[in-house]
């Protein structure tokens, strides 16, 4: 351990790794990332290749997982298929963070009108619950991809907007901000350097909150036959297949069912820990 | 509180306004002809010409705006494309079976959430706190659509002591209660922890312990009574979310209410249906939200209204 003045807070990376539920969370996600975007390299078989005679195998050594209703290695579909829900997962909370940072940030420190009609906007998309719009766009444009992340990503905006608004409208008070503006520092300056940096803390544990809600609408999506359409490997559109055969080959379901578990539980514990980790009235990352 | 509750009414008519033109807005975003989406990919060239007219797609958007929401204010919410009834119809049949199920995993992940989140607090940091944290993050990280299948699986097929599909007796309604109402307990179970461990600090909870109060008395009367304002709001909001569980777990468990439906007229790209179960579910939620807001005063006689 390096020297530390007795009482100091620890850095931001020990406070995280200190709290054992978000170590084992980060951990999580990390071997998830890693196994997902190395499938094509270390899964032991083509995820796509279907072999009807072997359908529906319970685990052995061959098949760890098992194999799905049209003898598909489940394994190797999974491992894809994490490589997909956690690429849409940072896409959507990139779109959402890129839209709703700025906008918030905006709508804080202009305030008066911009104010006004950005949160009546903002009042608007939150009144739909969560997997209602998507699956209002779901139901025009059919089953695609790209327009359920971009859709995935809208959701995720106007949480964001709140956040940054809120405690842009804290910070824009300070006496560091009146200094920087006394100094002749321009308004844009002012917002990116001194106001935005100051309300980031919130927006990285929603990040990691949304990251989950993406993955598990993502999945539900999926589970009801939009998003990602078969064959791809995609944990919902996997479950929904096994439905089928729950009686006499469970395992079909029970593997991505407990995959989109773990994921979500894995975000939501690293989560809690960013929070407690991030929130300046806890004096030691210690928090358990 | 009649003037409040007709203050808020108003105040909530942009939202309204913000939900319907979103609903409207969103056939614009079809890629391709509106028409041809809301007729059906096989449809003839003449269903589609009347399909066409019908809606008014070949007037421009303010004026097929104005179209819907003069219809919207009548109450017509335009035909099914698959069946030919009436949309409103077809919702309000169904809109019962969802509002029980919402209903049920709300009261359920209420009594379960609050009371397992007051153990907890009680028992800061004994094994009793730590199973009920270990048992919310579990609920909250299990997707409805997960649970549903895992307890159809045990209870259904392997013991085999609950029906797992339809909606026919009491008994159809239990696991799906269950399942809907999983994530609201999970929160609310933590919410009541944080919230109560606030509370129990506070200076007049130890007047009140010191005065010699039975500690269960403490517990509920001075703790819990100002514990539940931050846990009220969540009610709503989680009320809201799990109408929108219920629509996925429907499907799970082949409960015919509006949410099975609103699937099941995906896939046959019942468009007008499922504007119309958008519209309902999103207009309930604003709704409840507005009745949480004057469910404050009962809890909490502090808060005047204005």
């Amino acid at each position: 351990m390096s020297r530390r003045a007795v009482g100091a807070r620890p850095s931001f990376i020990a406070r995280v790794a200190g709290h054992r539920a978000g170590l084992v969370g980060a951990v999580i996600i990390g071997a998830l990332f890693t196994l997902g975007m190395l499938a094509a390299w270390i899964a032991p078989y083509d995820p796509l290749a279907a072999n009807i005679r072997i359908a529906r195998q319970a685990p052995s050594a061959v098949h760890w997982l098992g194999t799905d209703e049209i003898g598909r290695d489940i394994l190797s579909r999974l491992l894809f298929g994490a490589g997909l829900s956690l690429r849409v997962g940072v896409l959507a909370v990139m779109v959402g963070a890129g839209v709703g940072v700025p906008l918030g940030a905006l709508s804080g420190y202009v305030g008066g009108l911009v104010d006004l009609l950005g949160q009546r906007v903002v009042d608007t998309l939150q009144a739909f619950p969560g997997i209602l719009l998507a699956i209002l766009v779901g139901a025009i444009v059919g089953p695609n991809l790209e327009w359920t992340i971009a859709c995935l990503g809208i959701l995720a905006v106007p949480v964001y907007t709140r956040l940054v608004r809120a405690s842009v409208l804290q910070v824009k008070q300070l006496a560091y901000v009146e200094a920087a503006r006394a100094v002749g520092c321009n308004e844009l300056r002012l917002i990116a350097r001194h106001v935005l940096p100051n309300s980031l803390s919130p927006v990285i544990v929603q990040s990691s909150l949304q990251f989950g809600f993406t993955v598990l609408l993502l999945a539900g999506l999926g589970f009801l036959g939009l998003g990602a359409q078969p064959p791809t490997p995609e944990w919902g559109g996997m479950l929904a297949q096994g439905v089928a055969y729950l009686r006499s080959a469970p395992h079909i379901v029970v593997f991505p069912g407990l995959i989109i578990s773990v994921t979500v539980l894995a975000l939501n514990l690293l989560g809690d820990a960013l929070r407690d980790a991030l929130d300046p009235k806890a004096l030691s990352g210690k928090i358990r | 509180m009649i003037a409040y509750l007709i203050k808020r009414l108003i105040l909530a008519l942009p939202v309204f306004f913000g939900i319907t033109l979103v609903v409207f807005g969103a056939l614009r975003l079809a890629p391709g002809d509106p028409a041809l989406a809301i007729a059906g990919m096989d449809a003839d060239g003449a269903a589609v010409e009347s399909i066409r007219i019908e809606y008014g797609l070949d007037r421009p958007a303010y004026e097929q705006y104005a179209t819907y929401m003069g219809k919207l204010l009548r109450l017509d919410l335009g035909r099914s494309v698959i069946t030919n009834i009436p949309v409103l119809e077809e919702l309000t049949s169904r809109f019962p079976t969802t509002l029980v199920l919402a209903v049920s995993a709300t009261i359920v992940a209420t009594l379960v959430g609050v009371s397992l989140g007051v153990l907890a607090a009680r028992f800061q940091r004994r094994w009793i706190d730590y199973l009920v944290m270990i048992l919310a993050m579990g609920w909250l990280s299990v997707p409805n659509y997960v649970l549903g299948l895992l307890l159809i699986l045990l209870f259904a097929v392997t013991l085999g002591v609950l029906p797992a599909i339809g909606a026919s007796t009491p008994m159809h309604y239990i696991l799906p209660v269950l399942t809907v109402a999983a994530v609201g307990a999970g929160i609310l179970a933590r919410q009541t922890r944080a919230s109560m461990l606030e509370v129990l600090s506070e200076d007049y909870v130890r007047t009140a312990s010191a005065k010699g109060l039975a500690s269960r008395s403490v517990l509920l009367h001075h703790a819990l009574r100002n514990a539940l304002i931050p846990i009220v709001t969540l009610v709503g909001v989680i009320f809201g979310n799990l109408m929108a569980g219920a629509v996925i777990v429907e499907s799970v468990f082949g409960i015919p209410g509006i949410g099975k439906l609103m699937v099941d007229r995906i896939h046959s790209r019942d468009y007008p249906t499922v504007q119309g179960a958008v519209l309902l579910i999103s207009m309930t939620y604003v709704l409840v939200n507005i009745l949480v807001d004057l469910a404050y005063v009962v809890v909490d006689k502090r808060v005047r209204l204005t």
